[in-house]
């Protein structure tokens, strides 16, 4: 009887043991945009099961970053949700404000890899004085050119533009040398969402000295010359001189459509980020993937606006990191999954499959000796001396959103460059409050 | 006399045929091209196969979505059912004041307070239940929606079963509980079973509910399903996913021509007048 | 009829009051919970400004009418509201109802030919909507649709079409969607003229306008209006647009539903979104009372 009762209690100490799960979610699924990321966990979520004895458990989604947003919410507002979250950094600020996240500041000593992190990078995740997210990657932005299509308009290979004009002039060549190729796709509007203020938007606005938040006064820029000549750009592009497919911008699904015509060789130049060419360009993406990419593709810094004074260069960096949710029943075995996560040798295996620009110093060292990615080397190289970051804050997701929808007023034609920059101001006012907005020269 | 009849209708006919090419044109796609070879997105046959349905039942997301509609659409059929029949009754056989009124109301409530303008608070509702992203909140949910047009139904219904059997039994000494059992539920069957198939339907089509209420993959009914298909990103295909919507539009319209080769038009709600 | 009302006291006493609220406990509470009770909260959740995430998704604040005022000067809600206007009045008041009663015409008295084309007709309205939303997309496809197809083979140019012309082609959706409602209805109206009337007016000659005018149209006059009622409702609140265009190109078909849902579910505004909704409702009522008050004062 006794002997009965101890094995019912090893059992059930066994399945307390044994039934310990750590869930993750990413919005990654296989043979989606971000499959590698799907390999990645198949390859070392087994040895870690192992090694800790725990069940290990990928929650795979494959939609809308939006929309992965909302189930992220949705999930920790019911109380669940999975207990590590792959997101993006700039959520970081509203998701702490609602209380969704979990501060990890304790589970961070117990990760030795954390004191290779780049300080600005420890920065990207952190909050109010407490950090909740453990960068897993970070980028920069460039005009990817296709060479072919270059070739055969008579544009000499490498192409570097210094100014906006010569995108301008590079795009009419193509324009008349190549009917039917879309010469250059900026995004632009609402249905791209945050690849158009990023990849668009940021990118010229920053070209011209510009910015949507003001750091010496902590306020908000509603108005500026560097606004109004940025939307003058798109102006040009896409109603004066069509060098830009307008329908494209607004259309369902927009993204993944100009993810299609960049494949079929529709699209000659392409502002996009390191992502762009080491996941969707990648030989080993089923979807939109080059298999000649290395050779087909190049890429060109983008250049400032020109006139005297500007920035020679820019970029902006965005990020995806691991979260804690704040409804995590195991922080400690959470951290112990994300130690083993962040070893140096997944993480170089990580990067072979999809390389990024490293958030840590070890990591990049290895990358650029160990690997050799021509690309990430080449990239980090040029850029990570340009490149900001954008306004941490919760309210920055609704200003980001007037942005696009500034880009979307005038490529659409809906508004004349004035009239959307005054509907912007009156808006973001609206949001931001008089007190906490600026008018630049 | 002939003639202005015998014109009459060949204009008619001119009239009506483009009116019904207007109507037929989207539908034959959903018929034809799951068996095509080569399915595209216009109307195109190029030698018959079932691949396309094949490759549906290889869909892991496509079958378990067939698996949820299922347990949603019987599971709001049955909560309905009964309670509308329980509730039915009452208004049928025990008049009370402001009974009209009342029926009134709840079906102009279900009108108004339908789509799109009811999916924030239903949302928030749930939210504070904690039936987000699980089916029972969409069951319940379903239920709530559908109930006044099944109760209003039913009881139309049921007003038309003479009561002289049931007063007997009472009279006999029957207690009411069995009178409404073994008595009046045989009698009345055949209603209970429309409005059963009308609601299954209705809870089989349905998109906007599972659409605002789920967020797992693997909790969505087909309905989701099909829209994550040909809207999400990639290459949709066609083959499957029309193959797919074949399949699932089948039981509806199998189930709404039983219900008028069985029982008539009579029961398309509201067609009274 | 003694022996009735005795048994009519019997009844009543016999299923006693425990009874009846039993049976009548379990459907009503369903339809308060899930019905009622959200087509009235929608009011408060308004009054707030609650998100989902943000500060204000742990401690929303109460601010009365403030977000109502918002709306009120939203231009998003105007372009809404506009856009809405127009599909209710396009594809319910002139498609549905136009086309239905035609059909209605076309068909009086043709048994056969009636069938027939309620079948077609009231297929497009069985089908469920995800589907019928699939095959619209594929048949108004810019490169493959198979009108755009046929129109190349006219030697006319393909049409983009939910890019150039949205909102006429989401009216023409709906209109294709819906109507086999009015038509089923109008025909059960057209049925209740007696024949004589219209065999009358064959043998004295008059014209079909006249017919319609004089014999028919003030016979339907109240089904008409039940119709009315009952599409314009519908229209108001369908969903299923957004399936088709999403709200697009650039809001110009986004109809309130279509706001609503983006308000309160892509920028997880529930309590700016609540008060959208509830202006929407109260639109919804204000036009079933206005109609209601039209019938009322047609019966006196």
């Amino acid at each position: 009887m006794k002997r009965l009762l101890v094995l019912v209690l090893v059992l059930a100490m066994a399945a307390f043991i044994f039934g310990e799960k750590v869930t993750i979610i990413a919005n990654a699924i296989k043979g989606g945009k971000n499959t590698q990321v799907v390999d990645w966990f198949e390859k070392y979520i087994p040895e870690i099961e192992k090694e800790l004895g725990i069940d290990i458990e990928l929650i795979q989604t494959g939609i809308r970053d939006e929309d992965f947003k909302a189930r992220i919410v949705l999930d920790i507002k019911g109380g669940g949700g999975a207990d590590i979250l792959w997101i993006d950094g700039f959520w970081v600020p509203e998701f702490v404000e609602a209380g969704y996240l979990r501060p990890i500041d304790d589970i961070l000593a117990e990760i030795p890899a954390w004191k290779y992190y780049y300080d600005s990078m420890k920065a990207m995740g952190s909050y109010k004085g407490k950090t909740y997210l453990i960068p897993a990657s970070t980028d920069v932005r460039m005009i990817y050119y296709n060479k072919e299509l270059f070739k055969k308009a008579g544009i000499p290979i490498p192409w570097q533009p210094r100014s906006w004009e010569d995108i301008i002039k590079t795009a009419r060549i193509i324009k008349e040398k190549l009917p039917g190729v879309i010469p250059i796709q900026l995004n632009a509007g609402t249905e791209m969402g945050e690849a158009t203020t990023m990849q668009g938007f940021f990118m010229v606005l920053l070209g011209a000295g510009g910015n949507l938040y003001d750091w010496e006064t902590g306020k908000w820029i509603i108005k500026s010359s560097a606004l109004r000549d940025t939307l003058n750009f798109y102006k040009r592009i896409y109603v004066d001189e069509k060098l830009g497919d307008a329908a494209l911008q607004v259309s369902a699904g927009a993204r993944e459509k100009t993810f299609e015509l960049f494949r079929q060789e529709k699209i000659a130049m392409y502002v996009e980020g390191t992502w762009f060419y080491t996941s969707v360009l990648n030989p080993n993406n089923p979807s939109w993937g080059f298999p000649d990419r290395d050779e087909r593709i190049g890429w060109a810094a983008m250049p400032g606006r020109g006139k005297p004074g500007d920035p020679e260069f820019v970029s902006i960096s965005g990020g995806t990191g691991f979260a804690v949710n704040i409804n995590c029943k195991n922080p400690k075995l959470v951290a112990e999954v994300l130690k083993r996560l962040l070893y140096i040798e997944p993480q170089l295996s990580y990067f072979e499959m999809k390389p990024f620009v490293s958030p840590r110093s070890d990591l990049a060292d290895s990358c650029w000796t160990v690997n050799k990615d021509k690309f990430i080397a080449e990239t980090s190289r040029a850029l990570v001396k340009y490149t900001t970051f954008r306004p941490a804050f919760p309210v920055y997701p609704e200003i980001s959103f007037q942005a696009q929808l500034l880009t979307e007023r005038v490529v659409t034609g809906q508004m004349s460059v004035d009239k959307a920059i005054e509907e912007f101001a009156k808006e973001v006012t609206r949001i931001v409050g008089k007190e906490n907005v600026i008018e630049k020269p | 006399m002939k003639d202005p009849r015998r014109f009459s209708r060949i204009v008619s006919y001119i009239l009506l045929a483009p009116i019904l090419a207007f109507f037929i044109s989207p539908i034959v796609w959903l018929f034809v091209t799951p068996f095509s070879v080569r399915p595209s997105l216009f109307i195109s046959f190029d030698g018959f196969t079932l691949n396309n349905f094949v490759r549906v039942f290889q869909n892991k997301t496509a079958i378990n979505a067939f698996r949820n509609s299922l347990i949603i659409s019987v599971s709001v059929v049955v909560l309905v059912t009964t309670c509308a029949l329980f509730a039915a009754y009452v208004f049928s056989r025990h008049d009370f004041r402001g009974r009209n009124v009342l029926l009134y109301v709840l079906v102009l409530f279900s009108s108004v307070v339908s789509g799109a303008a009811a999916m924030v608070p239903i949302f928030v509702l749930n939210l504070r239940l904690g039936l987000v992203n699980k089916e029972l909140g969409v069951i319940l949910t379903l239920s709530g929606g559908i109930m006044p047009t099944a109760l209003f139904i039913l009881k139309d219904f049921f007003d038309s079963i003479p009561r002289t059997y049931e007063e007997a039994a009472l009279v006999d000494g029957s207690s009411p509980m069995q009178v409404m059992f073994r008595i009046f539920l045989p009698l009345s069957s055949k209603g209970i079973i429309v409005i059963a198939m009308l609601v299954f339907a209705q809870s089989w089509s349905n998109f906007l509910i599972p659409f605002v209420l789920l967020r797992s993959t693997s909790k969505y009914p087909v309905s989701v399903a099909i829209y994550t298909f040909f809207s999400e990103v990639g290459v949709p295909d066609i083959g499957m996913i029309s193959a797919y919507s074949l399949l699932y539009t089948l039981p509806v319209i199998f189930t709404y021509v039983l219900i008028e080769r069985k029982f008539g038009f009579s029961f398309y709600g509201g067609i009274k007048g | 009829m003694p022996a009735l009302f005795g048994v009519d006291r019997v009844r009543k006493s016999l299923m006693g009051k425990k009874v009846v609220v039993l049976l009548l406990i379990p459907a009503l509470a369903l339809i308060f919970i899930f019905l009622i009770l959200p087509g009235l909260w929608v009011l408060k959740i308004g009054m707030t400004n609650e998100t989902l995430t943000g500060a204000k998704a742990r401690n929303p604040d109460f601010v009365g009418f403030e977000n109502y005022a918002k709306v009120l000067s939203d231009r998003f809600f105007y372009n809404a509201l506009r856009v809405t206007l127009l599909f209710v009045l396009g594809s319910a008041i002139v498609g549905q109802a136009g086309l239905g009663l035609s059909l209605a015409l076309l068909t009086y008295r043709k048994r056969k030919l009636r069938s027939f084309v309620q079948s077609v007709v009231i297929l497009a309205w069985i089908i469920p909507e995800v589907v019928v939303a699939y095959l619209w997309i594929a048949f108004l496809d810019k490169d493959y649709g198979t009108l755009n197809m046929l129109l190349s083979v006219l030697g006319l140019r393909k049409v983009n079409w939910f890019y150039e012309y949205p909102l006429p082609t989401i009216i023409t959706f709906n209109i294709w969607r819906g109507t086999a409602y009015s038509m089923l209805l109008f025909s059960a109206a057209l049925e209740t003229i007696p024949p004589s009337y219209l065999e009358t007016a064959d043998v004295i000659g008059v014209s079909a306008w006249r017919k319609f005018k004089d014999i028919i149209f003030p016979n339907i006059k109240s089904y008409i209006l039940t119709d009315l009622i009952l599409i314009t409702l519908w229209t108001f609140n369908v969903f299923t647009p957004y399936l088709l265009t999403g709200g697009g190109p650039s809001f110009r078909t986004e109809l309130l539903s279509i706001y609503i849902y983006r308000t309160a579910f892509r920028y997880f505004k529930l309590g700016y979104g609540a008060s959208i909704a509830t202006i929407a409702l109260l639109i919804n009522f204000a036009l079933a009372m206005f109609y209601l008050s039209l019938s009322r004062r047609k019966k006196a």
